[in-house]
Formats: structure tokens, C-alpha cells, sequence
């Protein structure tokens, strides 16, 4: 980003002076449409049975999922196409606990101990390969979960799914109360977001960014990547379970379908649109795909041709999705700002080159090198 | 071929000892049989025409391969069956010819990143790494000690190339080595960018032990004070940098026949 | 005994339709570095537009030429649109075709509905002989495919390796910047191989059509198979597509037949071992 740097005071003239007021107010206004917008899904959320609170309580089931698969994915650039597997494993492990009479919260328990358990083992094989072979053994892996959902019927019920007994409840805090479930989504929604961004902005998440960015330079530091890489992956299919837990209780049945490949290609699908390496931008793909598949299905049949094509879409114009859209926006205007306020003063605007901080992962779909020079002979 | 800078036999361990170094490549010979002893603090030069197994010697004294035969030591530790990144551990430290930094951080978390490798702290999860004050002082020092104190914002990516040999560089010190390997630290920068070059390296610390590859004879005046030459793999010559450009054998390898 | 020999003979069939389609899939690879998730819908778009030619027609071989044609046609228009724009990035490349699956499922389904179809065999190849083995009676569809995916593979070994363009290709697989230094119009190479690939695709649909039906959800699980094999085989090896067919849809084929539980996942032990083994594949390059 070059500023212009030729001396000129441009803004000191009076419609430099509106533009600038103009932007420096859009700047100031950011926090509260934000507040505004959690005040909208809180009233969503506690008005009656409408179904509007129904629509939210998706969504947020589904950001906590994309959430996680973009901890390994946009950080550790760990793309995984089979996330979906362990949101159903979380979920049939809750069912199938209850069907052989264990209580609702052991049920929880005992769920989210062999997601942990599974993503323990298959970490050990899923983070043996990287980049296109790692997204072809994670669909592997989602479509053999899937498989054993389907077809290991004693245990699963196959085709039909199970339906759940009954919820968790201590005292007067029963999930059993459509409110108190919907307000529990959103607390597990909120805190899951709220580790995922510690833990990205801790100097492990820093060191995730290193193995996308240049694996091999990161091990020449003194890190072992491939732990890394497997603790990301470990992170990311827990909070898929924990996403699995929420998705039985809030629809009482799971069926192989949850599992199915198409369900894994809308995690990454809401991934990849909101914008990848952000947190927030996959829970905001989260909403846009829901509402793809519950709203806009009603309107247009074909929505999943739209979807597809939103997709092609994304990674043709703007790889880094919707989040990477609206910080680029936010970088220009903050640019924008400073050369303006520059200007007002009287100051040549500085060619700082750098321009604010470009922190936070790039919008780009895969690592970006600096110019090297072609390699010379040894 | 013995020890041209070490004197006494009473001398204290040399940082680093390349013991009948070779490595084949399915018939091809690319180290035969290099033996160096560079002592500690000593300001060493590899020179030789291209293909002559520079790198290759790099890569099996910094651990990327494995030499077919021989051994590399460490202030007397045998480190040859270690991999690279336990070689840092140890002190070893090492920068590419192609650069290789952290193109989507900005020089401040890759010079964060490169801070952390040497703690447990890189595996900390519960605090913000701009938390750790310290670490990120640290960086910003680095930084500025070295003429990048105003690019720390700065997508590595989007560096000069001087810039990013130099971050280069730098990651590798906050790595705090004792003995520091350079490949061709120089290679396609413009005259000016040399000269950010040379000034860097010969700021270096005292007490640390260097060793360059280099193309650039005034480069390496300025910065080495012996050498050795190497050709086919096989060490040719190992002398103080007046005897080396005296001698008419690399004269005929660099201007002769087998020349650059 | 008997049975196990059918069995058997079930799962070698198994192996030629995967054939047809891992080959295809792991060429692209290879000489492009392209993992096009899409190529599974490909084989299913194939088998519907064969089974309506087929229909119309009444003649099997329109419906496997129409079929293969149009595939061919659409891995070329691909090719020449998005991927050549995608060129950049290997994963931007993987998240389009993922794109491109939903919106060929879609259309898929609009036009040909839900049902599961199957395609029909004319005449001779729809009934059943005796084999000289056993005195098992066997349908001739299955041995028609066997034969097919056999002529096939040897087809395209010999494009591979006695002719020019095989050796282009293979050369492109080996090292693509090279190729192009050497002044071989690369670009061509790469949209022949694709259009190759979504012939073979394509085809194997039709074939597929016949034993395994077309269904929602074929896709993905010939998808799953392909991976399979290429992950076993190794990515970008012909040879090792010919041995992780053979070896997944043997697995498979018994796996379905001996442990209806665990038949999906039983192709997952091959490709685990493997993983842990040799991770490039058996026949793979080291780096891929």
C-alpha cells in the first residue's frame, strides 16, 4: 500500500474535510452495528417457538462446526473435507449412550470422550500428509464415518438414524425447555468462539500460520510441525463434536445424512465464503449457508447450484471470502483516513509503505512467497 | 587436509568439524571426502565454482542430509545423526540461498515466531503472543538493530529482497546460535542491497562462530578471514583469503578453464 | 468355492469401473497437479446421459459413444474456462471442483430426478453364460466390462508408453516445468489429458450404470474409491492405478459380500497401512 507522499494537502479543502468526517464516522459506527446485531439474535432467539429462533439456533450450531474446521484449516492451512464426520460422531455418541441407558449429561460426557479419543488416533494418520493429500485422506476418513453410520446398523440404526430419548437437565436448568436450550446454544456458541480466537492469537496459533506459511522453515526453528499440526487437528474435531452434541439436541434425531459427503462440502463451503484464517467470517458463512438451504431453498429449487456457484465464485474473485472482502475494505478506508488526516494538517502523507498493520491471516488460499531467485547449482 | 586455523593441540574445541565428509547421489559424487575444523569464533569462507557440492556440504552439516559417509561434530558433540532442528537446539544455525521467511506474517510475528522456537512458550495456547512483552521487545529489537525497525508491520512478501535476506538473517539469530551457516547470503542482490549485506554481517556478534558460502570475492574480504576452496566436491585449498586469491590453481578455476 | 470365485469375479468388475475412473483422475493429477474433486459427478453425469441416449436410441453402444462424448466435451470446456484461470493455486483449484459438484448434482437432478436408474444391457451381454470354470453361470455384462476396462488399460498403456504423446504426458508427470522448457506446448498436453479424463469418466458411468446403478450419493462414493485407489496406487501413477483398482475394488467386493457392517470401511485398512507405510502410495513418487 504506497501512500501518495507528493506533499499535497488535499483534504484541507472542504470536501476533503466531508469525506473524511464521513469515514472516520463509518469507522466509529463498526462497534455498535456489531452490538446491534448480537442485540437482533438474542431477541430472535428468545421470541416464542417462531421459527425464525429455530433458523438462528442452526446457524449457530453449524458457525461452532465451521468455526473449528477453520482453526485447522485457515490457520494450519489443514483443509479438511470429512468435519462432518465427527460433528455425527458427537452426535450418534450421545444417541447411542442414552439407547444403552446411560443418563443425558454421562451421554454428553461420554461423547465428547470418543470424539476426543477418535481424533487422538486418527490424528496419527490424518497428519502424516499435507495439503491436497491431506484433503483427500480427510474425505476418506468423513466418508468411512459415514459408512459405519450407515451400515453398522446394529449400533446405529442405519438408514433410519436415532432419535433421542431425552435431554440433559439438573434442577431448574433443564435443556429440556426449548428457551434454555436455545440460550445454552448460544453460551456454547460464545465461548467456543471466544477459545478458538484466544487460542488463534496465542503464540501457538502463531506458530500454525508458520507451518502454513513455510512448514519447512518453521522445523529449521526448532519447532516440531507435525506435533502442531496434530494438536490443531485434535482441537478443531473436538469442537466438531462438541458442535455434534449441540446438533442432537437441538433436532432430536441423527441420521447417516448429517455425515454425508455433501454435509462435509458445506462446512468447507462456509469456510471458504465467510473467509478463511478468521473465526468469524466461517460463523458468518455458517449464516449465509444456512440460509441458502433453509430460506432461499423455498424460493429456488436449484439453491445448491447457486451455492456452487457462489463458491467457484469466491475462489475466482475473492479467495480470502466475505471476512477477507470486509478487512480489505476496512484497510483501504483506514489508508484512506490517514492520508486525508495528513493532508488536513498540512503534512505531505507519509509513504509508510506498510500502511497500518496487516495482521491476521492472508487472503489468500494458500501460503504466498516472498520472490525467490531460481535455485543455484550446489 | 588438517586444521588451518586451529594452532596449538592444546587449543580449545573447535565449534564445528567436518570429519571426511562425502555424499553420493546415485553415482554421483557430489562431497568427496571434505574434512574442515573451523574454531570457535572464527570467520570462515566456502568458495568454488558452481557445482562444486558448496550446499551439499551445507545441507549434511546442518542436518538436511545425510552424508554417506563421515561425521559432523559440534563443540565436540557428534551431531551427525541429528535432525536439523535438534541441530538448533544445540547452536547450529543456518540461512538459505532461497530465502525461506514466513511470506503472509509480518516481520514482526515472523521475528516473534523465530523468538518462541527456542521456549516452551510456542506451545502456549491460553495468552495472546502480543502478551508476551518481553519476546515481542525482543523483536522489535532485533529489528532495529539491523535497519528494519520501520517494517515491522510489513508482510514479509512484500520486502525488498535486501529486506527479506536480511529478516532471513535475522530469524536465524534469535535463534541465539553459536555457529551460524550462511548460503550465499548475497546471491541476486543489487550492488546497493550488498552493501545492507555486508554491514550486517560484519556486525555481527564477536563470539559467534561463522561460515559462508559466497560467489563475491569482496564480500567475503570484507567479512571472512580464511577459507577453503572447494571443486568436484573435493576440498582444493584451505588458507587465510591473501593466500587463496594468490594461488594459481582457483585462479584457473575461477578464470580458467573450469571458471564460473 | 465356487461362490468365492464369483465373488471374486464381482470384485475384479468392481475394480475395471474404478479403473476407468481412478486412471483418468490420477493423470489429471499428474500432469497438472489438479485434484478435481468433480470427477466423480462426472462419472455419474455420464451414466444418466447414457442411459437417456440409450433410452432413446435402444442401442447401448450410442449410449456408451453419447456418454463419453459428452463428458470428454465438458472435461475440455472445464478445463478451458475455469481451471486455466485457477492455474495459480492447486487449492483454489480443489475448492472450484468441489463447487462444481454441487451444481452438477443439482442439474443432474432436475433432469433425471432422484430414483435410483439402472442402465440396461441389450441382448446377449444382458443374459448369462457358464463359465468354463466351476460351471459357474455368470452375467455376461460383468465379463463385458472386465473386458472393456481390460482393453481399455492396455489402450492407454500403449498410449503412454509407445507413443509420442504418452511420453509427453508422462514427462509432464514427471517434471512439468521442465515440459514446458522444452518447448512442448503444454497447455495442449493439459487439455488432452483432461478431455482423456473425462471421457474415461464418463464411459466408466454408463458401465457403471449397469452393475451399480445410478443414485445420488454414487458420485461420492465412486469419488471415495478413486481416492482410494490413489492413495494406495499413489498419486499420479497409472501403474499404481491399475494396482490400487485391483486391490480396492477386491477389498471392497468382499468386504460388502463377508462384512455387510464394515464394508465402507474396510477399504479404509489398505489405505491406512499404506498411510503409515509408504505414504506417496506404493507406486507413488516420494514429495507427492
Amino acid at each position: 500500500m504506497t501512500a501518495a507522499g507528493d506533499g499535497t494537502p488535499a483534504a484541507a479543502s472542504p470536501a476533503g474535510r466531508l469525506a473524511l468526517a464521513g469515514l472516520e464516522r463509518s469507522r466509529r459506527l463498526t462497534g455498535p452495528v456489531a452490538g446491534a446485531a448480537v442485540a437482533v439474535i438474542l431477541v430472535l432467539l428468545l421470541e416464542g417457538n417462531g421459527f425464525a429462533s429455530t433458523l438462528v439456533v442452526d446457524m449457530l450450531v453449524y458457525a461452532v462446526a465451521a468455526m473449528s474446521l477453520d482453526f485447522m484449516a485457515g490457520y494450519a492451512g489443514l483443509i479438511s473435507l470429512g468435519q462432518a464426520g465427527f460433528l455425527g460422531v458427537g452426535a450418534y455418541a450421545v444417541a447411542i449412550a442414552e439407547n444403552h441407558f446411560f443418563s443425558p449429561w454421562a451421554a454428553v460426557g461420554i461423547a465428547l470422550g470418543v470424539v476426543l479419543a477418535l481424533g487422538l488416533a486418527l490424528g496419527i494418520v490424518a497428519v502424516r500428509t499435507k495439503g491436497i493429500s491431506f484433503v483427500i485422506i480427510t474425505l476418506a476418513l468423513g466418508q468411512v464415518l459415514y459408512g459405519l453410520a450407515y451400515q453398522w446398523t446394529g449400533l446405529s440404526e442405519g438408514d433410519n438414524g436415532i432419535t433421542l430419548a431425552s435431554l440433559p437437565s439438573a434442577g431448574p436448568f433443564d435443556l429440556n425447555d426449548p428457551l434454555t436450550l436455545r440460550m445454552t446454544v448460544l453460551v456454547v456458541f460464545a465461548v467456543t468462539a471466544g477459545l478458538l480466537l484466544l487460542f488463534a492469537a496465542s503464540p501457538f496459533g502463531l506458530s500454525l500460520r508458520g507451518v502454513r506459511s513455510n512448514e519447512a522453515r518453521l522445523a529449521a526453528l526448532g519447532y516440531r510441525t507435525g506435533l502442531h499440526r496434530y494438536l490443531a487437528w485434535v482441537i478443531a474435531v473436538f469442537f466438531a463434536g462438541v458442535a455434534g452434541v449441540l446438533y442432537i439436541f437441538v433436532n432430536d434425531l441423527i441420521s447417516p445424512t448429517t455425515m454425508a459427503f455433501s454435509a462435509d462440502g458445506f462446512l468447507v463451503v462456509m469456510v471458504v465464503v465467510g473467509g478463511l484464517g478468521s473465526i468469524w467470517g466461517p460463523a458468518l458463512g455458517a449464516v449465509v449457508i444456512v440460509l441458502f438451504q433453509q430460506e432461499l431453498s423455498t424460493y429456488v429449487t436449484r439453491w445448491q447450484t447457486l451455492m456452487g456457484l457462489t463458491l467457484i465464485a469466491v475462489v475466482l474473485l475473492s479467495p480470502g471470502g466475505f471476512w477477507g472482502l470486509v478487512r480489505a475494505v476496512g484497510r483501504r478506508r483506514d489508508a484512506l483516513i490517514t492520508r486525508l488526516r495528513a493532508g488536513q494538517a498540512g503534512r505531505p502523507g507519509r509513504a509508510e509503505g506498510s500502511g497500518p498493520a496487516q495482521e491476521g491471516p492472508p487472503l489468500a488460499l494458500e501460503a504466498a512467497q516472498p520472490r525467490t531467485e531460481p535455485p543455484q547449482a550446489p | 587436509m588438517t586444521a588451518g586455523t586451529s594452532a596449538a593441540a592444546s587449543a580449545p574445541r573447535p565449534a564445528l568439524v567436518a570429519d571426511r565428509l562425502c555424499r553420493r547421489f546415485r553415482g554421483v559424487t557430489a562431497v568427496a571426502d571434505v574434512s574442515l575444523q573451523i574454531a570457535d569464533g572464527a570467520r570462515f569462507g566456502i568458495i568454488g565454482p558452481n557445482g562444486a557440492g558448496k550446499t551439499t556440504l551445507f545441507n549434511m552439516l546442518s542436518g538436511e542430509l545425510r552424508p554417506t559417509s563421515g561425521r559432523v561434530a559440534l563443540f565436540g558433540r557428534d551431531i551427525t545423526a541429528l535432525r536439523p532442528y535438534r541441530r538448533v537446539a544445540l547452536g547450529l544455525g543456518r540461512t538459505f540461498q532461497i530465502t525461506r521467511v514466513f511470506g503472509d506474517l509480518s516481520v514482526l510475528e515472523n521475528l516473534t515466531l523465530a523468538l518462541h522456537g527456542l521456549s516452551r512458550t510456542k506451545l502456549s495456547l491460553l495468552r495472546p503472543w502480543r502478551s508476551y512483552r518481553a519476546v515481542t521487545g525482543d523483536a522489535e529489537e532485533l529489528a532495529a538493530s539491523f535497519g528494519l525497525a520501520g517494517r515491522l508491520g510489513t508482510r514479509a512478501s512484500e520486502l525488498s529482497h535486501g529486506e527479506i535476506r536480511e529478516l532471513e538473517v535475522l530469524l536465524t539469530l534469535a535463534l541465539k546460535p553459536r555457529v551460524l551457516l550462511l548460503d550465499e547470503p548475497a546471491a541476486g542482490l543489487s550492488p546497493a542491497e550488498r552493501v545492507g549485506i555486508s554491514t550486517l554481517l560484519r556486525s555481527l556478534p564477536a563470539g559467534l562462530t561463522l561460515v559462508m558460502i559466497e560467489h563475491d570475492i569482496d564480500l567475503l574480504r570484507g567479512v571472512v578471514d580464511s577459507a577453503a576452496v572447494l571443486h568436484h566436491g573435493s576440498l582444493v585449498l584451505e588458507g587465510t583469503m591473501r593466500e587463496i586469491q594468490r594461488d594459481e590453481q582457483v585462479r584457473e578455476l575461477y578464470l580458467g578453464r573450469a571458471g564460473q | 468355492m465356487p461362490e468365492f470365485i464369483a465373488q471374486t469375479l464381482n470384485g475384479l468388475t468392481l475394480a475395471g469401473v474404478i479403473f476407468l475412473v481412478s486412471s483418468g483422475f490420477t493423470l489429471v493429477f499428474g500432469i497438472m497437479r489438479v485434484t478435481n474433486l468433480a470427477h466423480g459427478a462426472v462419472y455419474l453425469l455420464g451414466g444418466y446421459i447414457g442411459y437417456s441416449v440409450i433410452g432413446s436410441t435402444n442401442n447401448f453402444f450410442y449410449g456408451l459413444a453419447a456418454a463419453a462424448l459428452a463428458t470428454g466435451a465438458f472435461g475440455f470446456l472445464l478445463e478451458r474456462t475455469l481451471i486455466t484461470r485457477l492455474r495459480r493455486s492447486e487449492m483454489a483449484e480443489l475448492l472450484a471442483t468441489l463447487g462444481l459438484i454441487y451444481v452438477i448434482d443439482d442439474v443432474a437432478l432436475a433432469i433425471w430426478g432422484g430414483t435410483p436408474l439402472t442402465v440396461n444391457l441389450p441382448g446377449v451381454l444382458g443374459r448369462s453364460s457358464t463359465l468354463p470354470v466351476d460351471g459357474i453361470v455368470y452375467p455376461n455384462g460383468r465379463i463385458f466390462i472386465l473386458g472393456v476396462s481390460i482393453v481399455v488399460a492396455a489402450a492407454l498403456y500403449y498410449l503412454l508408453r509407445r507413443t509420442r504423446v504418452g511420453a509427453i504426458i508422462r514427462a509432464g508427470v514427471d517434471d512439468r516445468e521442465m515440459v514446458g522448457a522444452l518447448g512442448v506446448n503444454v497447455r495442449l498436453a493439459n487439455t488432452l489429458v483432461f478431455t482423456l479424463g473425462g471421457m474415461l469418466a464418463g464411459f466408466a458411468g454408463v458401465l457403471g450404470g449397469t452393475v451399480l446403478g445410478l443414485y445420488t450419493g454414487a458420485d461420492s462414493d465412486m469419488l471415495l474409491f478413486a481416492l482410494a485407489v490413489v492413495i494406495v496406487g499413489g498419486l499420479g501413477s497409472f501403474e499404481g492405478a491399475i494396482l490400487g483398482s485391483l486391490l480396492i475394488g477386491l477389498v471392497v467386493d468382499y468386504g460388502t459380500a463377508y462384512f455387510a457392517a464394515f464394508a465402507y470401511s474396510v477399504l479404509f485398512i489398505p489405505v491406512i497401512v499404506v498411510l503409515l507405510v509408504k505414504p506417496q502410495g506404493l507406486l507413488g513418487k516420494p514429495g507427492t
